[in-house]
């Protein structure tokens, strides 16, 4: 017998949710900024952490930790022409996969995977490879990005700017 | 029953460079040299500075809450100048600037025509730039309005705190309004602090210090967090505006090796403060002609 759970926890959700991660890899790697900012629900947040522990991002120092305003915000300066690292960024182009799901909520899906992004500036190839969390909510017609969490695994170590979305 | 895995050997020779320590304002700094001068000497000019910044505690212990590190490909000189350079921040800076309120964009750039800013040498490599002169000293308060991105937290703050700490407590949220460079790798800039690292001739690794209240309220702490991830790091909204000029800064010294670097900007113009000490306009490059003399002094002497 199906309930709702059941229902959201076919693979047919998980595929999705999967698709809607893809999507919004190419959005950012044609940094096409303004339809990423349309992927999210207001209440979004995106979070780059220092701390591999840390949970309680508003309590310790992170390298990016925006709410809607700050996501807008950074896009802004990110498309706006003033940033000389933002507008002579890197091309990027990354893959994701190594999919898992954990979640029991019921319209609200929590998808972990793994990042592998290669970015290219003045003849440097410089990898980023990241675990990724992307909890998505699924209460809508359109999918809607949650929160996101982005664990660079050399996030400790010294980081090159970046001048492009993770 | 005896190790004998290993000779006797007596370490003392081998591991004896204790360093020399010294401590001011809670800062700890270390030398292998024991012939080195003593640290009140070294710090000089500095010290009225450091106290001033370490006021940003609004009343309690500063303390080290997090860091940024990233590295640039480009020398370690190109950072120094940048502490006491303040004319690159309206230009290379905007997209942070369009990214605040106008209010305090206004206040970050008053220096540019200010009587009260200015840029100095204080003497053994160091250099002070101040930019914002209202909150060089958080002790004096001019009265001014709480800013209205601050006015929420100050409404929260002044249920477990008196007006009068509140007030300073918000005062102290962006640091003090001076960047202090202490010759060769430590600075003191607004709200954090800065060091140094030269990997080689042609890359630098930075550490940005973010600072907060030792047992001062978290809600204000995370406000300065939040601030420091607005501007500081490898995804902040200045520091990689900043690397990609030092970048192309070291692009393009490779044009011309021999080319003479110049650093004259207002060397006709500077005055003396009343202790003696060379004074410039905001926008003058007097700091970094004492970081780059001292450095000069000492390549010369190595």
């Amino acid at each position: 017998m199906m309930d709702d759970k059941n229902t959201l926890f076919s693979p047919r959700t998980f595929a999705r949710a999967v698709e809607f991660i893809w999507r919004e890899a190419k959005l950012l790697d044609r940094k096409d900024y303004r339809a990423w900012l349309d992927l999210w629900d207001p209440s979004g947040v995106y979070v780059v952490p220092i701390d591999p522990q840390a949970t309680d991002f508003a309590a310790t120092l992170n390298y990016a930790f925006d709410d809607r305003d700050m996501r807008e915000k950074r896009v802004e300066r990110m498309m706006s022409g003033y940033s000389a690292s933002a507008s002579d960024a890197a091309r990027t182009v990354r893959a994701v996969s190594r999919f898992t799901r954990s979640n029991d909520s019921a319209d609200v899906i929590e998808v972990n995977s793994a990042q592998v992004l290669v970015a290219c500036k003045r003849g440097v190839a410089t990898l980023f490879a990241a675990d990724l969390a992307h909890t998505i909510a699924f209460d809508n017609d359109e999918p809607r990005l949650v929160r996101k969490v982005i664990r660079l695994i050399d996030s400790t170590d010294t980081l090159s700017a970046i001048g492009f979305l993770l | 029953m005896s190790d004998t895995t290993y000779q006797s050997i007596d370490t003392s020779a081998l591991y004896g460079r204790a360093q020399r320590v010294g401590v001011y304002q809670g800062l700890i700094f270390a030398s292998f040299d024991h012939g080195i001068e003593p640290l009140e000497d070294f710090l000089g000019g500095t010290k009225p500075w450091i106290d001033l910044f370490m006021k940003q505690g609004a009343g309690f212990p500063v303390k080290v809450n997090g860091e940024h590190k990233f590295k640039f490909k480009g020398n370690w000189k190109i950072q120094l100048e940048n502490t006491t350079d303040l004319y690159h921040f309206p230009v290379v800076h905007k997209s942070w600037m369009k990214s605040i309120d106008e209010e305090t964009a206004a206040a970050i750039t008053s220096f540019m025509t200010s009587e009260k800013a200015f840029c100095r040498s204080l003497g053994n490599g160091h250099s002070l730039a101040v930019l914002v002169p209202e909150i060089v000293d958080l002790d004096d308060d001019d009265g001014a309005p709480i800013p209205e991105r601050f006015e929420a937290l100050a409404a929260s703050l002044a249920k477990e705190y008196s007006p009068e700490q509140v007030r300073r407590i918000v005062r102290s949220l962006m640091g003090v309004g001076f960047n202090l460079n202490l010759f060769p790798n430590l600075a003191l800039s607004m709200a954090f602090f800065r060091v140094l690292r030269p990997i080689s001739a042609e890359e630098t690794e930075i550490r940005h210090i973010a600072l907060g209240m030792d047992g001062g309220p978290d809600e204000a702490n995370r406000v300065r967090l939040r601030i420091h991830e607005h501007f500081q790091g490898p995804f902040g909204f200045g520091s990689p505006d900043d690397a990609e000029a030092w970048e192309r800064v070291q692009r393009g010294s490779h044009a011309g090796p021999d080319v003479p670097i110049l650093v004259n900007r207002g060397l006709n113009r500077e005055s003396a403060a009343p202790n003696g000490e060379k004074t410039g306009h905001a926008t003058d490059e007097t700091g970094m002609r004492e970081a780059y003399a001292k450095w000069r002094a000492m390549m010369e002497q190595a």
